[in-house]
């Protein structure tokens, strides 16, 4: 089983999640994902997920001046996309809960 | 963009990732180019590629996870182009079509006003598509067909501004042709 792929298609949600815990920019996101298992998704792709919700208007953004080099963009879950957040974890709880059951013989009776 | 930090080879990786996003909003570009900085400051040489990839795939994967078209703009020699599109193309194959009666247009006046517009859009085409030296040559062609048909339309149809006139102000709008196609057809060093 190709579990990049299977990342790769979670990924929005888990980029919304691990933004509500706290802001972040991107490398700092990048980090974060890896860290909680998400080490075979390209790090482009975790960049460009990261545009493209924000550009989508779920995320909000702030320039934080850094002690260590340039300012950073930080992101942060807005309305919009704590309430993407809530229909994807919605739907991801209805796909394992399918997928236990299959898994564990329950549905093929 | 090359943060004092980075190490050569760390900073051509940056460079290379930064002309392939020539067509991406400046916004976006730095923000993506900030992020890298920091990632690769934290890379040895050895890793870049083998955790970022090549520069290409690194930009083409980011370019398909933000929803962006992922062709790549063309790079020569430290120059990048926005890549040959649709639109591009078809203008390339009416360009042409066009071309052979824009030629015989060169020996008759009325044709050269029909057509020199057709030639100078095929010229532009070419600089835009072209590596540096070859684009210099059709920024010059362009640039001369441009003042020609000025300095012709003044001399041959407007009777009261011809000879020295009408080189001058040939002159004046083949600079300026030359220099529109030059700019318009460069997009970023």
């Amino acid at each position: 089983m190709d579990t990049t792929q299977v990342l790769k298609g979670m990924l929005d949600t888990a980029v919304l999640a691990a933004l509500r815990v706290h802001p972040s920019y991107g490398y700092d996101l990048v980090r974060r994902l890896r860290h909680d298992g998400f080490s075979d998704v390209a790090d482009a792709s975790v960049y460009g997920t990261l545009r493209r919700l924000h550009r989508a208007g779920l995320l909000a953004s702030e320039i934080v001046e850094s002690d260590a080099g340039p300012p950073r963009k930080y992101y942060a879950l807005n309305q919009a996309g704590t309430d993407e957040l809530a229909r994807s974890a919605e739907t991801w709880q209805r796909i394992t809960s399918t997928m236990n059951r299959l898994l564990g013989g329950e549905g093929t009776r | 963009m090359t943060p004092t930090s980075l190490s050569a080879t760390a900073a051509r990786y940056l460079h290379q990732v930064e002309l392939l996003l020539a067509d991406v909003g400046e916004d976006d570009r730095v923000d993506l180019l900030t992020d890298l900085a920091d990632q690769l400051s934290e890379l040895p040489d050895r890793e870049i590629t083998q955790r970022l990839g090549s520069p290409d795939r690194f930009v083409t994967e980011y370019r398909m996870s933000a929803g962006l078209d992922p062709t790549l703009p063309i790079v020569h020699d430290g120059v990048a182009r926005g890549p040959v599109k649709g639109p591009v193309s078809i203008g390339i194959v009416l360009s042409l079509l066009v071309l052979p009666f824009g030629v015989l247009g060169l020996f008759s006046f009325g044709a050269q006003i029909v057509f020199g517009p057709f030639l100078l859009a095929i010229e532009w085409i070419l600089a835009r598509i072209s590596p540096r030296p070859l684009r210099i040559v059709w920024v010059f062609l362009g640039g001369a067909l441009g003042g020609e048909m000025a300095y012709l339309f003044l001399d041959l149809k407007v009777r009261q501004i011809d000879g020295f006139p009408a080189v001058v102000v040939g002159i004046t709008v083949a600079s300026m042709v030359a220099l529109l196609i030059e700019r318009t057809t460069r997009l970023r060093p």
